[in-house]
């Protein structure tokens, strides 16, 4: 055995991979050859350098992990959470109402009485639709917000 | 996030379930607590495997935690051929290759973009690796995950090639090849 043929199996040996035979060869060498000990002493340093630089992982790890697991009922929520969904339907009624009334002044022709906008409307299906819908949307965005940042801050 | 930081880590209830068979099997009912009691078990290795693999702290981090949400999804599809550890190792090792794979289309990008800019991220990569995770990362890819992996010092070969997705023969040389390349490089810059 020489130490072209016992370099490339000191890693092997190192990691418990070589049997009895080929371990016991390799060991007789090595003990008589210094270029190998010192191989194989770099190794075994490498091995500790490796075995020492180790980092812990932090609760905080843990706990963002399990914010994605848990369900979101399953979450502790406040008294401010609540609220702060319960605001959804205000504010899009606050907002709604204003564009309400203003997709209809501006629907109205100039100088038309109530009677004569309903009729207006009426003779606009396609209009009055698209006005519903769009309405619709609005305000489910608006509620679909509201539970949005309410969960993402609970 | 505060509040979350502020709970205390779970105990471990149930002294006849601590198996993590039964963990397992309890986690998959949806008990949160079993699967809170698998993750503490093994996030020291996931991110130790992870930091390896991709060289930064806070990549890893993000690594680790992606490994468990992943691993919390497919819980159902683990059939206990491996152990649960065996198995979420693996799931580490591909959220970690696709890490790498988006650095380098994202490094492709910014070779680009304006000189100033590559030498800043430079600048932050060397600063926030550490010598002997830093020379890791010289190593090609497949031997980094197999030396990674050897590291943990709790897997068998078998195990690491299971986590590895590849042949236990192949895995056996890229350790070999890996961890002698290692050395040289360590000696090299003076570590040995």
């Amino acid at each position: 055995v020489n130490c072209q043929q016992v370099g490339p199996q000191l890693a092997d040996y190192t990691a418990g991979f070589l049997g009895s035979e080929e371990r016991a060869r390799l060991e007789a060498h090595v003990g008589e050859c210094a270029d190998c000990a010192q191989h194989l002493a770099e190794l075994r340093a490498l091995d500790g350098l490796m075995a020492s630089d180790r980092v812990s992982a932090s609760q905080a790890l843990v706990a963002r992990v399990m914010r994605h697991v848990r369900p979101a009922a399953a979450r502790p929520r406040h008294a401010w959470v609540y609220m702060l969904d319960g605001l959804g339907p205000f504010v899009a009624a606050v907002v709604l109402v204003p564009v309400c009334a203003l997709l209809l002044v501006s629907l109205l022709p100039s100088g038309a009485t109530s009677q004569a906008t309903v009729d207006s409307l009426l003779q606009q299906p396609m209009t009055l639709g698209a006005a519903v819908f769009g309405l619709g949307v609005v305000a489910g965005g608006m509620l679909w917000l509201s539970k949005s940042v309410g969960e993402a801050l609970a | 996030m505060m509040l979350a930081l502020m709970m205390p880590a779970p105990s471990y209830p149930i002294a006849e379930d601590r198996g993590e068979h039964a963990l397992v099997a309890r986690a998959r009912s949806g008990d949160h607590q079993a699967f809170e009691c698998l993750v503490q078990a093994q996030k020291d290795s996931v991110l130790n495997v992870a930091r390896r693999i991709v060289g930064d702290l806070d990549a890893a981090q993000d690594v680790a935690q992606e490994t468990f949400i992943k691993a919390y999804r497919e819980l159902r599809r683990f059939g206990g051929r491996s152990s649960f550890a065996t198995w979420v190792y693996g799931i580490a090792v591909n959220e970690a290759r696709m890490y790498l794979r988006s650095q380098r289309r994202r490094q492709a990008r910014w070779q680009k973009q304006a000189s100033w800019e590559a030498q800043g991220s430079q600048e932050r990569t060397d600063e926030s690796s550490e010598a002997i995770v830093a020379l890791l990362q010289e190593l090609p890819e497949k031997h980094r995950v197999a030396v990674a992996l050897f590291y943990l010092e709790e897997l068998s070969l078998a195990e690491i090639a299971q986590a590895a997705g590849a042949p236990e023969g192949t895995v056996k040389a890229w350790l070999s090849r890996g961890r002698e390349q290692l050395r040289q490089l360590a000696r090299e810059r003076g570590l040995l």
